[in-house]
């Protein structure tokens, strides 16, 4: 069955990002047994929905999924109602009311837009949290454009109450589009995946949240960076070693030189931490 | 979905299921895919069999434009238009049908026989062959690429250009294929049309796929076979010159405008954001930027 697994998982990351939620739903029909683990082991585009007591919109995953419902973080309901779906305990409720607010900023921080959604659940020794942001682009300027963040969070407390350790695994998903006259249908994108422990101290100043909240803060701008470097250089390159710009007349290789330079120095800016690079 | 409600698929839905991902694989990465799905289907290991692997492999190389050295070390396409069976396709360069294992992705010895040139057609395809095979090698990696130029009894040339760019052991790969047709059965202004395909794969912990598709049509001026193939050859350029270029141009504005203003580097403070929670203080911090 774990070697099933892995199959699965290595057709997973072969096949077309693009048509992951179909993948996923054929690779269920043709191994059945695997449903379970493949739904909360495969990452998939996150969907909306709006919370109907409180107007808000929430995001929908596998963690906040219990058999067709799900459960919203604002109002602590499942839509379609459930009577006996399953609940955070009360002090993590509490916990996880506190962490939406807190990323709830966050995503407005950083993502100036967007939906984002935090549920919590108990585990024997402490808790786990799904952290999901996504936003969709303005579609202007005919790009199509999307971002998912997923990120998964596990905590151990340590017996004293003053220690923890945090385990976080996150995925980010982006998705560039264009179709238009001149260069046809392209379509880029995909998801990387990274996972990040730390040991930390549990107190008054810093409490669970803040201490996922540095975590996820720091993994989503690593991510960010590699996210760049990937669709914006390596797949890239990977054309240019296909068809090379070399043999085209001295024009177009002035140019090609100057837009590789202007990317080389955006990188290296990215790089360097400056928020005037952006 | 709950157990006693699910209906699990037939032999003949997971087939078509597995044909699809066979299909849809990488450059380079079919094998793989083919053994995932025998792994997965091994309690019936009849709807993968050896000979149906066997014809949706055919069908994967002749789709993927896949190309190959034959003995001596020249490349050579695996098309439709040049199958005779599924396990002999014809050289147009040499005039010829080699044996091609699908499985192994070899070419193997040469078949006897020869396809019928039409003698009005002959000297177009050969101009336009050796004007191809000029722009190839100064546009594509050698050893990485193949041209093909078949020419039809109506007169009707087909030219492929195909190429593959795989690091698998770095976790990526990259394939281009382009088709042009041209009508060169009279002379006169003739509209060649084409399609680029490009796919690129990145996968170290991670799925990343650029796939593109463009379709051309530019009109050709069919002059005599001399004329003709460097006039082919030159639009040939032009087009994929122009679509890497808007490749080019589509990379940067998508950095410049959509990946920028998806996510920002740093919040609009500069500076990370600081996690106190206490009560409404956080709310405030923010607040104070807004």
């Amino acid at each position: 069955m774990e070697q099933q697994l892995d199959c699965a998982l290595d057709l997973m990351r072969r096949l077309p990002p693009q048509q992951i939620e179909r993948n996923l739903s054929d690779l269920v029909d043709l191994v059945p047994d695997l449903c379970e683990d493949l739904l909360s082991s495969v990452d998939q585009p996150l969907k909306i929905a709006r919370d109907k007591t409180t107007g808000k919109d929430y995001l929908l995953c596998d963690y906040n999924r219990d058999g067709d419902s799900y459960r919203s973080p604002w109002s602590n309901t499942y839509e379609p109602a459930l009577e006996d779906g399953a609940m955070p305990s009360e002090r993590l409720r509490k916990l996880e009311l506190e962490a939406n607010h807190a990323f709830d900023q966050y995503r407005d921080m950083y993502f100036e837009g967007g939906v984002s959604s935090v549920y919590l659940w108990d585990l024997d020794h402490g808790f786990a949290g799904v952290i999901l942001i996504k936003k969709a682009g303005d579609g202007s300027k005919k790009i199509k454009g999307c971002w998912d963040s997923i990120h998964v969070v596990e905590v151990i407390e340590k017996t004293t109450g003053r220690s923890a350790h945090y385990k976080l695994t996150s995925t980010a998903m982006l998705w560039l589009q264009t179709n238009k006259q001149g260069s046809g249908t392209m379509n880029l994108g995909g998801s990387l995946t990274r996972q990040a422990e730390q040991d930390n101290t549990v107190s008054e100043a810093s409490p669970h949240i803040a201490n996922i909240g540095r975590l996820v803060e720091d993994m989503e701008n690593k991510i960010r960076n590699t996210l760049n470097e990937i669709y914006f250089g390596k797949t890239k390159d990977i054309v240019n070693g296909l068809r090379s710009v070399q043999g085209l007349p001295d024009q177009k290789q002035k140019d090609a030189l100057r837009n590789s330079i202007k990317e080389a120095l955006s990188l290296r800016q990215a790089r360097t931490n400056t928020p005037a690079a952006e | 979905m709950s157990d006693d409600e699910y209906e699990e698929a037939t032999p003949e839905e997971k087939l078509k299921i597995a044909t699809h991902f066979i299909l849809k694989s990488p450059n380079g990465e079919v094998n793989d895919v083919v053994s995932d799905l025998q792994k997965l289907l091994s309690n019936d290991p009849n709807i993968l069999s050896k000979s149906t692997v066997e014809r949706i492999l055919r069908k994967y190389n002749t789709d993927q434009l896949f190309f190959a050295p034959d003995a001596n070390n020249d490349m050579v396409v695996v098309s439709d238009i040049g199958e005779k069976d599924s396990s002999t396709y014809f050289d147009p360069k040499q005039n010829r049908f080699l044996k091609f294992d699908h499985h192994k992705k070899t070419f193997g010895a040469q078949v006897p026989g020869e396809r019928k040139v039409d003698a009005n057609t002959e000297p177009y395809r050969k101009s336009i062959e050796s004007s191809i095979d000029k722009y190839g090698d100064e546009s594509f990696t050698d050893g990485k690429y193949a041209a093909a130029t078949y020419a039809s009894p109506n007169g009707l040339i087909t030219m492929i250009v195909t190429a593959k760019n795989l690091n698998l052991r770095n976790f990526w790969s990259g394939g281009w294929r382009s088709v042009y047709t041209l009508d060169v059965s009279k002379k006169g202004s003739k509209e060649m049309k084409g399609v680029i395909k490009l796919n690129v794969h990145y996968f170290e912990d991670g799925n990343v796929q650029l796939t593109t598709e463009f379709k051309s049509s530019v009109p050709i001026k069919v002059d005599t076979p001399e004329k003709t193939g460097p006039a082919v050859a030159a639009a040939i350029d032009k087009i994929e010159s122009d679509f890497q270029k808007n490749l080019e141009e589509f990379y940067v504005r998508m950095h410049e405008t959509t990946f920028k203003a998806m996510r920002r580097f740093l919040p609009l403070t500069g500076t990370k954001m600081k996690w106190k929670i206490h009560g409404h203080s956080l709310a405030d911090e923010v607040s104070q930027f807004q």
